[in-house]
């Protein structure tokens, strides 16, 4: 039989924290099941949500700042160029704010029950990858369909999924347990959102900033990740230097954002 | 290893009054502690123990910080069904807050063997939205069942339940009471080696109530360590083989649940603060006084509390410092919930009472044969006044004079603890033909 030693002021062991980890993995399924579930009841088109967000806003970007902006595309049509754009960077937000709010709005359950607190951001990013997924295969569908589509697209994916998540729940554990203390944060994330939206090559493509921005491009790593899913469909070459360190820095995010949070796991349910 | 399943050694948990700490002042604490971290990795060793002692020191000082458990030394043996009682805010749910890993120990540790599920409340993290079948399942794994354990559990639950009708049909549109029984199935049906489990039979119907009764009987006869909480004094003396009082953070008795309860509900004497004699938010022109007030069960032993559909007298001194014409006089003591709404009366001019004459001091004893309100917490106001009720003729009049506990009690004398709320109970039976 396991022994369990609650201690007063000690933190419990990275295998402890693995294995409990492990342990409540169908948990993580769970809550992942629930917010998808309730997310989509009671609406009229359901899941439908899923396909039209991406393309409204991509039109949207194409009349805007492809129309009337005529912004550069490093010679992808405006449709591939913000569709590739979108369906990663849209990702990331959804995952980072929703990570940020989980802990604060599952304050009900952590004030009632015990489980590996980090369960419920690694939730959020988990259901994000099924809105992710859905716009992939529309991505790739559209660039099939505009005759631009590479296998380096499918073969990339992997790489880039990994940077987007481990970004996103890095930024998003910070947050989130900054959150259970200073609610001031809540109000900064949408904003902290639009900025960071406007820091990465989003509407614009990233060879149109200065030298030295991109020399630094990799402390955002959706920098590279937008522009490889673009690199993808002009078959173009891959920063590479750019990619490996911004999967180096993703992954340090998420080792800082895991440490940040356990220090005050234990907490949480004396602050929310 | 012994044969504890929980081993609690000087337990402690400290909380701070009011609310979270201004933001600046966190995060200065927190960017202080964050670099002693990094000088206590520097040094390895030589931990700033002193820094951290002389910190402890100065919280203990600070009023604003309060210990709600403090030096809880507990052995709980495997198979033992547990009952910790005491008043609202002695402690009980943080213990079980502690133990079930919900929230840190600021001292002293705890050891148990097994997994730990904790029934904090009825369907925690239950979702409107969704419906009974899901829920079932929400529920189960956050309780810390898996899946597949749930999928196998399934029919056994809904049938529990009694909601077969209703799995597909999302939970806001349950009734109260078939939320509560889904709820309790679930939790009904975990197998954990300790249970932990807080005050949640407190809901539902009788009937359900009692299957709830037995179903935890029959846990704990499967050799399950049960520990919980109730304020329901009958389900205490029947499903523990021992209980422990806790009192303002501290065990203050443990042993048989009859003997524990007993000194609970004598122990706890009158509300501390000032004396009914130094009040001073009082009417009338005090040609008699009340000075005290305290509550006696039917053998005359002081309680702090009694339980619906027990004797209780309420014993009031008084004082006389002019004469007091007792064949014209009105004593009266009333009853009242938290929103001032009056629920009895006790007047001596409707109940024709023949007062004796008074003296210069004396008592006066309202006996209540059976306590027929349901359990909660009743001001007592006390009123004493010349008959011609003119505002110059009253003695003494006194709103708050203390405070009646009413418990949960075994009224219909049927073993099923009637409900809780701030409204009566009165004798009867329902019958047809």
């Amino acid at each position: 039989m396991n022994t369990t030693i609650i201690s007063a002021g000690q933190h419990e062991r990275v295998r402890q924290f693995l294995k409990d980890l492990w342990d409540y993995r169908e948990l993580c399924l769970t809550f992942m099941e629930r917010d998808l579930k309730v997310r989509y009841k009671q609406t009229v088109i359901g899941v439908l949500w899923v396909v039209l967000q991406p393309i409204f806003t991509t039109l949207a970007y194409v009349l805007i700042f492809g129309k009337i902006a005529r912004m550069p595309t490093d010679g992808l049509p405006y449709m591939l160029f913000y569709f590739a754009a979108n369906v990663s960077w849209s990702a990331f937000a959804r995952e980072f704010t929703g990570c940020a709010l989980s802990v604060e709005g599952n304050a009900y359950l952590i004030s009632k029950v015990y489980f590996p607190r980090v369960v419920v951001p690694a939730s959020v990013v988990c259901a994000s990858m099924v809105d992710f997924l859905i716009g992939w295969l529309m991505l790739n569908g559209i660039a099939m369909w505009m005759g631009h589509w590479h296998w380096q697209l499918v073969a990339m994916t992997p790489l880039l999924l990994a940077i987007q998540c481990s970004a996103s729940l890095g930024i998003g554990l910070v947050l989130a347990a900054l959150n259970a203390q200073y609610r001031d944060v809540k109000n900064a994330v949408p904003f902290l959102a639009q900025i960071m939206m406007l820091a990465t090559p989003v509407i614009y493509p990233l060879s149109q900033l200065p030298v030295w921005v991109r020399e630094i491009a990799f402390i955002n790593p959706m920098a590279a990740v937008v522009t490889a899913y673009r690199d993808c469909l002009t078959a173009g070459p891959f920063d590479w230097q750019l990619l490996g360190l911004s999967l180096f820095v993703s992954v340090f995010y998420l080792v800082g954002g895991l440490w940040f949070f356990r220090r005050r796991e234990a907490k949480l349910a004396d602050i929310l | 290893m012994s044969d504890a399943a929980i081993q609690i050694s000087g337990l402690g948990k400290r909380y701070r009054y009011g609310e979270v700490r201004s933001a600046n002042d966190t995060l200065r604490a927190d960017l202080a502690e964050w670099a002693k971290g990094l000088f206590k990795r520097g040094n390895g060793q030589q931990r700033p123990q002193t820094l951290h002692a002389i910190h402890e020191r100065h919280l203990d000082a600070d009023p604003s910080y309060f210990w709600a458990l403090r030096d809880i030394n507990l052995e709980i043996k495997q198979g033992e069904v547990v009952g910790i009682i005491g008043r609202n805010g002695a402690g009980k749910s943080t213990l079980l807050k502690v133990l079930s890993r919900i929230t840190p120990p600021t001292e002293g540790s705890v050891t148990y063997h097994g997994r730990i599920a904790s029934l904090l409340e009825v369907g925690t993290g239950f979702h409107r939205e969704l419906t009974g079948r899901e829920n079932i399942f929400l529920n189960g794994s956050i309780l810390g069942m898996k899946r597949s354990e749930i999928a196998r559990k399934l029919d056994e639950i809904i049938a529990f339940a009694e909601v077969e009708k209703f799995m597909e049909t999302p939970v806001k549109f349950y009734s109260s009471g078939m939320y509560v029984r889904l709820a309790f199935a679930v939790a009904a049906h975990l197998e954990p080696e300790i249970m932990v489990v807080d005050e949640v039979l407190a809901v539902g119907d009788a009937a359900f109530q009692k299957k709830c009764l037995g179903k935890m009987q029959d846990v704990s006869q499967h050799g399950r360590t049960v520990l919980f909480v109730s304020h329901n004094m009958a389900a205490i003396k029947t499903l523990c083989s021992r209980a422990v009082l806790l009192n303002a953070g501290r065990i203050e008795a443990q042993g048989k649940p009859e003997e524990v309860i007993a000194r609970y509900l004598a122990g706890a004497a009158p509300e501390q603060g000032i004396s009914l004699e130094q009040r001073t938010d009082r009417l009338g022109n005090g040609a008699l006084r009340f000075t005290g007030i305290r509550f006696t069960n039917k053998f005359g032993q002081e309680v702090g509390e009694v339980e619906s559909g027990d004797e209780l007298n309420v014993v009031v001194s008084y004082k006389c410092k002019a004469p007091v014409d007792e064949k014209r006089m009105i004593l009266s003591l009333s009853l009242w919930d938290d929103l001032k709404n009056l629920l009895t009366l006790f007047s001596s001019d409707e109940m024709g009472t023949a007062f004796k004459p008074f003296h210069e001091q004396g008592t006066v004893t309202v006996r209540i044969p059976q306590m027929l309100l349901r359990a909660g917490q009743y001001s007592v106001k006390l009123w004493a006044s010349h008959l011609d009720t003119q505002a110059e003729s009253v003695y003494d009049c006194v709103e708050d004079a203390a405070t009646l506990h009413v418990m949960a009690g075994n009224f219909w004398k049927t073993g099923r603890v009637n409900r809780e709320g701030n409204y009566s109970l009165m004798p009867g039976s329902i019958s047809n033909e």
